[in-house]
C-alpha cells in the first residue's frame, strides 16, 4: 500500500501545484478558498508521502482488484465503451448491445445457447421497458445515433 | 406548527401517498436485502424517477426507500452473514449466530420489531427537534456555517475511515472538486479546463451516483460466487409475540439504542454503520450478560437495528434545518430537495411546511409498514437474495446509473462525470479513501466557501476578522466540537491503552 500512497500523494501534490498556479489568475476573493484548500490538501498529501517512507516493508501491497481480475477489466472496458458509444450509435442501441455483451461475457456457468438467448431477451425487455418509461412517460429524450 | 401538523396528517392519507409509501417500503427492503445495493445507491438512482413528480410525492417515495433499505440490510446480515447495507454490519454479530442456531425467523422478527420501534423513536425526535432547530438556523450567519461545515468534514474524516489522514485528504479533495465552475463570490471561472460544461460545476447527482454505484457494480463482478448461499428461512408460530415481550421488558435497551442512533444521525456525515456500532458497544457495556453478545443474543440485534433505523430520521434533522446531511443517503436527499426547488432551513418549515411535515409523517407510516411487509415478505426476499445472479444485477445497476445521471440535465457530459467519479471512487476505496468524505466535501464546499469569504468581509467591515470567527457563541461551540472530533481518535486510543494497561 505504501507505493500506492506515495503515488496518490504525488498526484495530489501535482493537483495542488496546478491549483495554486491557476488560482493566482482568479480575482482575490474567488482565489481565497481554493488557495486555502490547496494548501491544506498539499500539506496533508505531503504528510501522507512522508509517512509512507517510514512504513514497514512487510505492509500488505496495494491490490486494485480483489478476486476475479479479467471480468473486472472487461466490465470497466464495457462501461467505458457503453458511455463512449452512446453519442455514436444512440442510447438504446448501445445499451442493448453492451448489456447483452456483458450478460454473456460475465456469465460464470456453462449455459446452453437457448438459455443465453433467453436471458438476453429478458434483459433487453427490461431495458426497453425502462427506456420507454423515461422516453414516453417522463419525456426524457435520450441521445439518438446511427442506430436507435 | 400545530395547524401545519394536523393539515399534513390529513394530506398524508391520500391513495397516492399511501401507495408510494408501500412501494417505497417494498422496494427499499429488496434493495437493502441485496448485498452490494445500498440505501444511498437506491436513493441516488431514484432521484431522476421523481423529478417529474410533485415534490411531496418524490420525497415520500425516497423517504420510504431510505427507511426500508436500512432495515432490509438486516436480511442478508442475518441469513448470509453479509450486511446488505453498511448500516447492518453490527446486525451480523448476533443475527447470523442466531440464524446458525436455527433461529433465522426469530432473528428477522427481532430485527423487524427493533427497526420499527427504533425508527419511530427517531421520527419522534425528527418531528419535535427539527422545528426549533430550524428557528435556531436563523441565528446561523456565515461564520457559523463555515464552522459547521468544518465540523462536518472533520467528523466524517475521523469516523468514516480507519486513517484520519486519508479521511481528511478525501474531504479536502471533495472541497477542491466543489470549486470547479463559476465562483460564488466575484464570479471567476475556476478549474474548468476551458470546458463550458464544467462552468456550472460538477453536477451533484451524477457525481453521487458515480461515487456510490460504480464501485458497488465493480465489487459485484469481483466476487467469486454467482449466487449467495443463505441459511434457510422458515416461519414459526408465536415468535412475534415472544419478541415483542422481550423488547417491552427491556425498554432501556430500545430507548438507549434509538437515542444513540438519532444523535449519531444528527452528527454531520456519520452514518448508520457508526450508529449501530456505537449502540451495540453500549448494549454490551450495559448488559448483565455481556458474554452472550456475539453468540446470538437478541439484545445485540435489537441494539444494532433500533439504532440504525433511528439514525435515518436523525440524519434528516441537520439536513432539513441547516442543509447539512447527517449521512450519505441524506446527502443524496439534499440533491433531490434542491432539484425540487426546496432549500433547507426555516423556509422548509414555514413556506413549504405542508410538504415537509407530510414527508416527515410519511416516515412514521413507512416505519410501521416495515412490520407487515418485512415479516410476510421475508421468505420471498430471502429467495430473491439467493437467486438473483450478480451477473445480471451489475449491468442493470450500471444501466440505471447511466439513465439516472443523464436524465436530470439531459446531458451526456454528466454521464462521463458519473463514470469518471465512479472509477475514482473505486480506486479511492482500494486506497482506503472512502467516498463519504469526498462527497461531503463536494456538497459542503460552496457553503463552506461562502461562510469563509463572507465572514472575512463582515470581519473587515466590523474591524476584526478574528473576532468574527472566534468570538460568536455558536461559533465557539462549533469550534469546540470540531477540535473534540479531530482529537477524539487520539483521546479514545489513549483511554484504550490506559484500560489495557490496567487489565495487564
Amino acid at each position: 500500500m505504501k507505493t500506492a500512497d506515495r503515488v496518490a500523494a504525488l498526484l495530489l501534490m501535482g493537483i495542488c501545484v496546478y491549483g495554486w498556479i491557476t488560482s493566482r489568475l482568479f480575482s482575490p476573493l474567488s482565489a481565497l478558498f481554493p488557495q486555502v484548500i490547496v494548501l491544506i490538501l498539499g500539506g496533508l498529501s505531503l504528510l501522507l508521502f512522508i509517512l509512507s517512507l517510514f512504513r514497514s516493508p512487510d505492509e500488505p501491497r496495494f491490490v486494485l482488484v480483489h478476486g476475479r481480475v479479467l471480468p473486472v477489466v472487461l466490465t470497466v472496458a464495457m462501461m467505458v465503451a457503453w458511455v463512449a458509444l452512446i453519442s455514436l450509435l444512440g442510447f438504446l442501441a448501445t445499451s442493448l448491445l453492451i448489456f447483452s455483451l456483458m450478460t454473456v461475457v460475465l456469465e460464470r456457468k456453462q449455459r446452453t445457447g437457448i438459455q443465453i438467448i433467453l436471458r438476453i431477451v429478458a434483459v433487453c425487455a427490461v431495458m426497453v421497458a425502462f427506456y420507454l418509461f423515461f422516453d414516453r412517460l417522463l419525456l426524457v429524450s435520450f441521445p439518438r445515433g446511427l442506430l436507435l | 406548527m400545530n395547524e401545519l401538523f394536523l393539515t399534513s396528517i390529513g394530506s398524508l392519507f391520500t391513495a397516492t401517498n399511501l401507495l408510494l409509501v408501500l412501494l417505497g417500503v417494498v422496494a427499499g427492503i429488496v434493495v437493502g436485502a441485496l448485498p452490494g445495493l445500498t440505501a444511498t445507491m437506491a436513493i441516488a438512482l431514484l432521484v431522476p424517477f421523481t423529478f417529474t413528480m410533485q415534490p411531496v410525492h418524490g420525497l415520500i417515495l425516497m423517504g420510504a426507500i431510505y427507511v426500508a433499505s436500512i432495515y432490509g440490510g438486516s436480511f442478508s446480515a442475518i441469513l448470509l452473514n453479509t450486511p446488505g447495507t453498511p448500516s447492518a454490519i453490527a446486525t451480523t454479530f448476533d443475527g447470523y449466530p442466531m440464524a446458525k442456531r436455527g433461529q433465522s425467523y426469530q432473528a428477522i422478527v427481532t430485527a423487524t420489531v427493533a427497526s420499527v420501534f427504533g425508527g419511530l423513536i427517531g421520527v419522534f425526535f425528527l418531528l419535535f427537534l427539527s422545528p426549533p432547530l430550524s428557528r435556531l438556523s436563523l441565528r446561523f450567519g456565515p461564520p457559523e456555517f463555515f464552522w459547521l461545515t468544518t465540523f462536518g468534514l472533520t467528523i466524517i474524516a475521523t469516523l468514516s475511515t480507519k486513517s484520519i489522514l486519508k479521511g481528511l485528504i478525501g474531504g479536502a479533495f471533495g472541497l477542491l472538486l466543489s470549486m470547479i465552475g463559476i465562483a460564488p463570490i466575484e464570479g471567476s471561472v475556476r478549474f474548468t479546463f476551458g470546458s463550458i460544461s464544467l462552468q456550472n460545476g460538477i453536477a451533484l447527482i451524477p457525481a453521487l451516483i458515480g461515487f456510490f454505484c460504480i464501485p458497488e457494480v465493480i465489487g459485484m463482478i469481483e466476487r467469486k460466487a454467482e449466487h449467495y448461499t443463505a441459511i434457510p428461512y422458515r416461519r414459526q408460530r408465536r415468535v412475534l409475540w415472544g419478541v415483542l415481550i422481550h423488547i417491552v421488558r427491556k425498554p432501556l435497551l430500545m430507548i438507549r439504542s434509538a437515542v444513540i442512533g438519532t444523535i449519531v444521525g444528527i452528527i454531520p456525515g456519520a452514518g448508520g454503520n457508526i450508529a449501530a456500532m456505537v449502540s451495540y458497544n453500549e448494549a454490551v457495556r450495559a448488559s448483565r450478560n455481556p458474554e452472550q453478545f456475539g453468540k446470538g443474543s437478541m439484545d445485540g440485534v435489537v441494539a444494532a437495528e433500533a439504532s440504525n433505523n433511528a439514525e435515518v430520521s436523525g440524519s434528516l434533522i441537520p439536513l432539513l434545518t441547516l442543509g447539512i446531511p447527517g449521512a450519505p443517503p441524506a446527502a443524496v436527499l439534499l440533491g433531490a430537495l434542491l432539484l425540487h426547488g426546496l432549500r433547507p432551513g426555516r423556509e422548509l418549515f414555514t413556506y413549504h411546511g405542508a410538504v415537509t411535515y407530510t414527508f416527515m409523517l410519511s416516515l412514521v407510516l413507512a416505519n410501521i409498514l416495515i412490520l407487515p411487509v418485512g415479516i410476510f415478505s421475508g421468505r420471498w426476499i430471502s429467495r430473491l437474495v439467493t437467486r438473483l445472479p450478480v451477473t445480471l444485477l451489475a449491468p442493470m445497476v450500471f444501466f440505471l446509473s447511466v439513465i439516472g445521471s443523464y436524465a436530470i440535465n439531459r446531458n451526456m457530459f454528466d454521464v462521463f462525470v458519473m463514470l469518471g467519479f465512479g472509477l475514482i471512487g473505486y480506486v479511492g476505496r482500494r486506497m482506503k479513501i472512502h467516498p463519504g468524505p469526498i462527497v461531503l466535501g463536494l456538497i459542503l464546499g460552496s457553503i463552506c466557501e461562502q461562510g469563509l469569504v463572507q465572514s472575512i468581509l463582515m470581519g473587515r467591515a466590523s474591524g476584526s476578522v478574528l473576532a468574527m470567527f472566534f468570538t460568536r457563541p455558536l461559533s465557539i461551540l462549533l469550534i469546540s466540537l470540531t477540535l473534540l472530533s479531530a482529537a477524539w481518535p487520539f483521546i479514545a486510543g489513549a483511554i484504550r491503552r490506559r484500560q489495557a494497561g490496567r487489565k495487564a
